[in-house]
């Protein structure tokens, strides 16, 4: 145990102001807040509502520690794998394991789970202190290590000197931070959080964001997370698991979802893009025929027939010549350009009239303007090749 | 602000409309005479020292408040886990189960009163403690299903869900979170059954028996055989308790609001 925690838990419990209460730093906490978080592992996880199928079969390992997010549109049973693994929705059929341990005959209550809500569901006749207190009083403990444990919560959250407000009494970025603190104060292996900043505005999701990574660095808790919210997912999580349609259609880091997406769902769920359609011949894998242009590709994505080219605005680049040679290019024409501050974001038209994105830095600008045409070139191994639907 | 006056004169009027019967007996039960006469033309506390000296009288105050106040407690019990079975519950026959427990409230009181006098009959009921606490109960029922379904049925669920991943078990959470929170609906639903029990005459008069009757059976009968006003004095009794005791709610009501 800490010394901070020590000295802590025997001082009064006084409600200071906010704005006179020395602000801690947090990194002494860290040390007793840390517990390695617990490995899960989804086996064939079904859930079915009648005839029809909110998970189809979902398989994943979640190493411990890991900041896992189910990113996905609503709709497409993320949060039913997650309220599967909380115990509040029994599955279909499969399993859940944690560090093992097969957890179906668990209810909630023993699952040593902490969970942050979509809306917060914090106790509305409980203050701050006892809502925090509400998980450490089910088990049970001494009041001294209570009064320990919900004032290093706190601290980590931040909210000293509101210990005795109700919810209702609160901001909503603050009922955000107390749900947090309710849901880590046991420090439990696993937390789960189901859309925990859809209701807050966009400047405050980012400070939390920050604050969430933060936590998750010093607590060592096993995370996971959902969102439909593709910059939360891709600025958040080691890995992202992409939902669609009641599977994971794709699992990786936010770089390996948003340069090498093994589907167009993934490509336009994560990021901007643009598409070339066409068709791969089977005994030509390295070239793609869309109308009368052949576009090279890098000969290693191994789609055959109908198939999508996605290329990243960064990755391309505008010039009034053809591409260079190691380069493949199109014909185009600049029709709308944004000016970003950091960069300029041109939208072009493509041959067949589709539209493309090419997004220039400082030092890739091209000097095309609106109404300019030229062409977009890019280098093949920097593309991605997709089946089309 | 001007134009809203008339609106407040015409609220004014119907709030008199509606309690004026009701206060005029305030006065009467102050009255110096032997009748009912209105207004009194002298005053006194005469009916009030009547109504306490006669020991059926008291006794039978004494019996209504019992009653009531464990009727009330019963039918909170039993309507607040009706309830959460109406709201929650997902089995066969719940329409039905919810129509049956709102039935006492719309059944005429004394088709109600006949059948329960027939089957306490059968049963040795008539004239016991234990008779008007179960027909009591039941008419009560509806009062308290009606306002904890409505507060049940607005209380968010992940309340239990959050509850639960706490690591409290389905009771504790119940008895933790989800009946703190839905305590005003309760509160309001105790008030009803009371008030129910407290002034229910048509039911209690078939059950009644010379060695066990409430105060509006008594009232009901002393003004079949003599105008006295003692019933009054009884009546603004009455009247001063059930007052006090919706004030007293209101009061806990508007508390709570303000501290939430």
């Amino acid at each position: 145990m800490s010394a901070d925690l020590g000295r802590g838990g025997s001082a009064p419990l006084e409600a200071a102001h906010p704005a006179t209460a020395p602000r801690e730093a947090g990194g002494l906490d860290a040390a007793d807040l840390k517990r390695s978080g617990a490995a899960i592992e989804l086996r064939g996880l079904t859930k079915a509502y009648g005839t029809s199928q909110a998970v189809r079969g979902v398989d994943l390992t979640i190493e411990p520690g890991e900041f896992m997010t189910f990113l996905g549109p609503s709709g497409s049973g993320k949060t039913t794998t997650l309220n599967m693994i909380a115990g509040f929705v029994p599955p279909t059929s499969g399993e859940i394991l944690v560090d093992g341990r097969p957890l179906a005959a668990t209810p909630p209550h023993r699952r040593e789970m902490g969970m942050v809500f979509q809306g917060y569901a914090l106790f509305p006749h409980l203050s701050v202190w006892d809502n925090i207190e509400f998980p450490l009083r089910q088990r049970k403990m001494p009041k001294a290590r209570r009064r320990e444990l919900v004032r290093a919560a706190v601290r980590t959250v931040q909210l000293e000197g509101f210990e005795r407000r109700r919810p209702a009494q609160l901001s909503g970025g603050q009922q955000q931070r107390v749900a947090f603190a309710r849901a880590i104060v046991y420090r439990p292996p696993v937390l789960l959080m189901d859309e925990p900043l859809g209701a807050l505005d966009k400047k405050l999701r980012e400070a939390l964001q920050e604050e969430i990574r933060e936590i998750h660095r010093k607590v060592g808790t096993t995370f996971l997370y959902v969102t439909h919210d593709q910059e939360e997912a891709l600025s958040l999580s080691d890995r992202i698991a992409v939902y669609d349609d009641g599977r994971i259609v794709q699992v990786g880091t936010a770089e390996e979802l948003y340069e090498r997406p093994r589907s167009l769902f993934v490509a336009q769920f994560l990021g901007e893009s643009t598409l070339l359609r066409g068709v791969v011949h089977p005994d030509d894998p390295r070239r793609l025929h869309a109308g009368a242009h052949g576009i090279p590709l890098s000969g290693s994505h191994g789609v055959r027939g109908d198939a999508v080219v996605v290329i990243r605005p960064e990755q391309l680049r505008l010039t009034a010549g053809g591409p260079a040679p190691g380069r493949a290019g199109v014909p185009v024409t600049v029709r709308d350009e944004t000016y970003l501050g950091h960069s300029r974001k041109l939208t072009v038209e493509l041959p067949g009239g589709h539209t493309g994105l090419v997004r220039e830095g400082p030092g890739t600008a091209s000097g095309l303007r609106v109404g300019d045409s030229g062409y977009a070139t890019w280098d093949p191994a920097a593309a991605a090749v997709v089946p089309d639907l | 602000m001007s134009r809203r006056i008339p609106l407040k004169i015409f609220g004014a009027l119907v709030a008199l409309w509606l309690v004026a019967p009701t206060l005029v007996v305030i006065p009467l039960s102050f009255t110096g005479q032997r009748s009912l006469a209105f207004p009194p033309e002298r005053w006194s506390l005469r009916w009030y020292e009547a109504f306490f000296d006669d020991r059926r009288w008291v006794a039978d105050l004494l019996n209504s408040l019992q009653i009531a106040a464990l009727v009330g407690v019963l039918a909170t019990v039993a309507g607040t886990a009706a309830s959460y079975a109406l709201t929650r519950g997902r089995f066969r026959g719940r329409g039905v189960a919810g129509a049956l427990l709102i039935a006492p409230m719309l059944v005429p009181t004394v088709v109600f009163g006949v059948g329960v006098y027939a089957l306490f009959l059968e049963l040795r009921l008539v004239g016991t403690f234990t008779g008007f606490l179960v027909a009591h109960t039941v008419l009560a029922l509806p009062f308290v299903i009606i306002p904890v379904s409505s507060v049940l049925s607005r209380f968010d669920t992940t309340l239990e869900r959050a509850a639960a991943i706490c690591g409290a078990s389905r009771a504790r959470a119940f008895f933790r979170v989800t009946l703190p929170v839905i305590a005003p609906g309760l509160l309001s639903g105790f008030m009803f059954a009371f008030v129910t029990s407290f002034d229910e005459v048509v039911v209690s008069l078939f059950i009644s028996s010379p060695y066990l009757e409430t105060l509006p059976v008594r009232m009901y009968s002393s003004i079949q055989r003599d105008v006295d006003p003692t019933i009054a004095a009884a009546a603004t009794l009455i009247i001063c308790f059930t007052s006090a005791l919706i004030a007293v709610a209101l009061l806990a009501q508007s508390r709570r609001r303000r501290v939430s």
